[in-house]
C-alpha cells in the first residue's frame, strides 16, 4: 500500500471581482492521504504547488471537492480585495506560485515510490509527473465560446 | 465546546503563538489567511463553524496540515492535546 499519492490536478475558474471577470487556470500538485482520526479514517488531500490549502472528509470524493472548493475560496478572497483585474493578477502570484521545499520533497518521494512500486489506481487515471505546475489569469471580459475548456480533475502523478 | 476531530481557532491562534511567534490573522471572506513570520507561503484555514470569529471550529485536519507547512506540528501536538 502506498501511503501517500502524489496528485496532479487542472482546475479552472471564472472569478468576478470589483470591474473585472478573470479566467483562472491551474496545472497545480497536491498530496492525498489516509488519516486515523478517533479511530476513523479519513483522506485529506494538501497543496503541494501551490501550498496552503487543504481539504479532507470521510472518503476521496470528499476531500476532492474541499480541496477544490479551498483553490477556490482563496481566489475569491483575493478578488474581494482587488480594485481590478492586474491587482488581482498581482495578488494570485504569491498564491498560485507558492510551493515550499519540505512538501515538494514528500510529493518527489511519493512519485519515486509509485513508480517503484508500479502503484496503479482503478479510479484515477495517470499521467506524467513530470509535467510543469502552471498557472494564468486571463481577462475573460470580451472572449467567446472558443474560450470554454475542460477540467481534467485528479490524476496520479507517475 | 469542539467535538472530537475539530478545534477551536482561538485555541490553535494561541498554540501557534507558542510554537511560531508573531504570525499574521487576516480574515477574509471566506478564510483566515495566516502569514508566517519572516514571509514565507501563508496557509488558508476555513473560518470555520459552531461559532462567530475566533470562537468557531475547524477540522483538525487542516490544523495539522498548517503546522506540518510551518515546520511546527510536534510543538503543536504538545500545545494542543486534540491534535
Amino acid at each position: 500500500m502506498v501511503p501517500r499519492l502524489p496528485l496532479l490536478f487542472s482546475f479552472h475558474q471564472v472569478v468576478v471581482g470589483n470591474g473585472f471577470v478573470a479566467g483562472v487556470r491551474m496545472r497545480g500538485r497536491a498530496l492525498l492521504e489516509v488519516e486515523r482520526i478517533d479511530g476513523h479514517e479519513e483522506q485529506w488531500i494538501t497543496g503541494i504547488a501551490p501550498v496552503g490549502i487543504a481539504g479532507g472528509g470521510s472518503d476521496r470524493s470528499v476531500a476532492c471537492t474541499e480541496f477544490r472548493r479551498a483553490w477556490l475560496e482563496v481566489l475569491f478572497d483575493l478578488a474581494a480585495t482587488a480594485g481590478s483585474l492586474d491587482e488581482f493578477r498581482e495578488l494570485c502570484g504569491p498564491f498560485l506560485s507558492s510551493q515550499q521545499a519540505s512538501l515538494t520533497t514528500l510529493w518527489d518521494e511519493a512519485v519515486a515510490s509509485i513508480r517503484r512500486e508500479h502503484y496503479v489506481d482503478p479510479s484515477l487515471q495517470s499521467a506524467d509527473a513530470d509535467v510543469e505546475v502552471a498557472y494564468e489569469v486571463v481577462d475573460l471580459s470580451h472572449l467567446d465560446a472558443d474560450a470554454n475548456e475542460v477540467e481534467t480533475g485528479l490524476q496520479i502523478a507517475a | 465546546m469542539a467535538s472530537s476531530g475539530e478545534l477551536r481557532l482561538t485555541d490553535i491562534e494561541r498554540a501557534l503563538e507558542v510554537c511560531l511567534p508573531g504570525c499574521r490573522w487576516v480574515l477574509g471572506v471566506h478564510r483566515w489567511h495566516i502569514y508566517p513570520p519572516g514571509g514565507g507561503a501563508a496557509f488558508y484555514l476555513p473560518k470555520g463553524g459552531h461559532g462567530a470569529g475566533r470562537r468557531a471550529v475547524v477540522q483538525r485536519g487542516h490544523v495539522r496540515k498548517l503546522a506540518r507547512q510551518f515546520d511546527v506540528l510536534a510543538c503543536m501536538q504538545a500545545e494542543l492535546d486534540a491534535l
